[in-house]
């Protein structure tokens, strides 16, 4: 009987050995993640008391395939940059509870698209906005590892806003600041912030133009939030807006492709001379300039207009120096060989006298 | 006396017969003064019914009337066909040829053109060689107009005509028309984000040393979208520094969350932090920056500094987009290099497991 006994055991310990790891993908085959996610950001809007879904589909480059996960995370405004804020649920957090994904780890071959099925199930008690981030990562990446070495798991994020329809929304954008970064430029770009508050409880998308004047003639416009980029409840995005249609102008250097980046990692800039197109006088840039903002939004009944104007100045002083410093040296110039050649006529002059 | 007839034998009449029998085949005969081009196509440049259309005409003439003199080229378009007739429409061009192709000698605007016998007639001078694909193109506009109806094999020729009009070389071709000749191509360029990760561990380049700040090799993230808000990254950290279970302590990471600058290390105190530089900011796109708390540069040892690790997640990167001409919030090729950090104390527990796990989630901005 023992003999039977070992040997089955025998033959389960060499049949074993014949088998893979236990999971799926050993950690230390993973490869350098390379993975894609689209669409982005998805807008839902639903009724209370119904379902929604969305397909959000994702794609890991390989070389080889990988097991994927997704993950359920919110997000809201980060500082006055309008930047969302990831964010682990609460405990509090019911929202989060209403959404089921059809799969939460599957399998991903190289390059082949996946859809997860998105399901958020509305209350009858939802309202106004709730901010999800599907986060997509691979299996494995987090574990442990060994001696001085850390791990570093990747991961994407698609944000989904939903709005739940409810009669009290109120959708309520106000202009912070319409601010130039400078009073004073000495050359282009000309930089402005528009800083919007969304004090409603709804999340809202502004768009609009800064409308750059000079003596009341319009000569440049800067579209704002041309992304449509939304604003959540409660809190400020500011959208930047550069003008660099003239010269002189700072502008990007590129090296191969890319902007060139100093040894302390900021991006470098030279001046530009070129003026570009077939009348260059037009687009030198000096004096006093006017910016005009218009925005709209629509607060769920009408269009409402953000307007407000600044003024500001290009003045390329180094550059008017030089030129004054020379025509102070040439008038200078002139002056005393105007003078000169005066006295010495004076001179002769009175020579010419004394004999 | 003998007739003619009595006097030639029957043997000799035989052997005439067959010599010239056996010649026949050589001889020059009226017959076949005509024969067809080693190669000869039209292609048309549409093929859709009733649509104006111009071509082109490629022949290599035939070795055996390669003697002949060319004068017209001749090109008899299907019955089906409308030929404008005023000659002058018929334009010709020797510009993009196939490749060996050469110009047809002589080729100049059509000289007669006939729609009763839907024939175009176009001046030439000598095809000079036997191996040569002579080639050129006849105008679009104002010339033939094909079928009104879809048909298959309708039937046309290319002739070429001596200064007599005598056919030199003929091949006889068949055109088809479609209902359309056009393939509609659509395609859906989607929002999407790309984000690469060049590894999944970060390896410190020696042991942790009192008398130095000693720093991983460093992992890239590279950002590509089209969304037009730019992108932002995040990171949160496990053990908000790095853990031995073996000596079950924790080097601590340094400095507050959110600074508004990045904490430098010291040599021989305690510390960990994370690194992020800007690697490559991608041309025609939204701007890089890198969050000041992670930003080493703002330190005078930039070497040393980092950022404070939290174990919620904390933006270390973005790209933002701006409102210029065209805007620009797109990213096509973004880099972030993100570098761990370490200085320990003479009294740090000694350990060989100490190690940390650091998410990085990039996601395009809304």
């Amino acid at each position: 009987m023992k003999r039977v006994v070992l040997g089955v055991i025998s033959l389960c310990l060499a049949f074993s050995s014949l088998l893979g790891p236990a999971t799926a993908i050993a950690a230390d085959d993973l490869h350098p993640l390379v993975l894609e996610t689209s669409p982005l950001p998805i807008s839902l809007v639903a009724d209370p008391g119904t379902t929604v879904t969305t397909d959000i589909r994702v794609k890991q480059a390989g070389p080889g395939d990988a097991k994927l996960q997704v993950k359920l995370q919110k997000f809201g405004a980060f500082g006055d940059q309008g930047k969302p804020k990831l964010m682990d649920p609460e405990p509090g957090d019911e929202f989060v509870k209403w959404v089921k994904f059809d799969k939460t780890e599957f399998d991903a071959p190289a390059n082949v698209w996946q859809t997860v099925h998105m399901t958020i199930s509305l209350p009858k008690t939802a309202a106004f906005g709730y901010y999800y981030a599907a986060v997509f990562s691979r299996v494995g990446d987090d574990v442990h590892r060994d001696n001085r070495t850390n791990s570093i798991a990747g991961a994407t994020a698609v944000l989904v806003l939903l709005e739940a329809r409810n009669p009290n929304a109120n959708r309520t954008l106000v202009l912070k600041s319409f601010a130039s970064i400078h009073r004073i430029y000495e050359f282009l770009p000309s930089s402005f912030n528009v800083s919007l508050d969304n004090t409603g409880n709804v999340h809202a998308v502004p768009h609009g133009d800064v409308f750059i004047k000079q003596n009341g003639k319009q000569i440049g416009v800067l579209p704002i939030n041309a992304g449509g980029g939304n604003i959540l409840p409660q809190s400020v995005r500011i959208f930047p807006a550069k003008w660099t249609d003239g010269y002189p102008a700072f502008q990007d250097v590129l090296v191969n492709g890319s902007v060139k980046i100093d040894n302390k990692g900021h991006q470098v800039q030279a001046l530009s001379w070129n003026a570009g197109g077939n009348n260059p006088f037009s687009k030198i840039r000096m004096g006093k300039y006017t910016a005009e903002l218009f925005a709209v939004y629509d607060n769920g009944h009408n269009d409402v207009p953000i307007e407000a104007t600044l003024t500001f100045w290009v003045i390329p002083w180094r550059f008017l120096l030089a030129v004054l410093v020379v025509v102070v040296l040439v008038g200078l110039g002139v002056y005393l060989m105007v003078r000169g050649t005066l006295r010495r006529v004076t001179h002769r002059l009175k020579r010419l006298r004394r004999r | 006396m003998h007739s003619w007839s009595q006097r030639l034998p029957y043997r000799v009449v035989v052997i005439v017969v067959l010599i010239l029998s056996a010649a026949a085949p050589f001889l020059p005969s009226s017959a076949d003064a005509a024969a067809q081009f080693q190669e000869a196509f039209l292609r048309l440049d549409r093929m859709k019914v009733n649509t104006a259309t111009g071509g082109m005409v490629c022949a290599k003439p035939s070795v055996v009337n390669l003697a002949s003199t060319e004068a017209h080229i001749m090109i008899t378009f299907p019955t089906t066909y409308t030929l404008n007739t005023t000659a002058a429409n018929w334009t010709v061009t020797t510009t993009n040829l196939p490749t060996g192709a050469t110009a047809w000698p002589g080729i100049a605007t059509a000289t007669a053109v006939n729609n009763g016998a839907h024939t175009a007639i176009f001046p030439s001078t000598d095809l000079a060689s036997s191996s040569t694909l002579y080639c050129f193109n006849f105008a679009a506009v104002s010339t033939a107009t094909t079928a009104v109806a879809a048909a298959n094999s309708q039937q046309a020729s290319i002739t070429t005509q001596d200064s007599g009009n005598a056919t030199i070389d003929q091949t006889p071709i068949a055109l088809a028309n479609n209902t359309d000749d056009t393939i509609v191509i659509t395609a859906v360029v989607p929002p999407s984000f790309i984000m690469t990760l060049s590894g999944y561990t970060d390896s410190f380049t020696t042991n942790l040393d009192p008398l130095s700040v000693v720093s991983t090799s460093g992992v890239t993230s590279t950002f590509i979208t089209n969304a037009k808000g730019g992108w932002i990254a995040w990171a949160k950290d496990l053990y908000q520094g790095l853990h031995s279970a073996a000596a079950s302590y924790t080097l601590p990471t340094t400095g507050t969350v959110g600074d508004s600058l990045s904490t430098q290390l010291v040599p021989g105190v305690e510390g960990f932090v994370m690194d992020v530089l800007l690697t490559t900011d991608a041309t025609d796109g939204c701007i890089v920056g890198i969050n000041a708390d992670y930003d080493g540069t703002t330190q005078a040892q930039p070497t040393r500094s980092g950022g404070t690790l939290a174990s919620t997640y904390q933006p270390i990167g973005s790209c933002t987009g701006t409102s210029g001409t065209p805007p620009t919030g797109t990213a096509n090729g973004d880099v972030i290099t993100m570098t761990e950090r370490a200085a320990i104390s003479g009294v740090t527990p000694a350990g060989t497991d100490y190690t940390d796990s650091i998410t990085v989630v990039g996601a395009g901005n809304f």
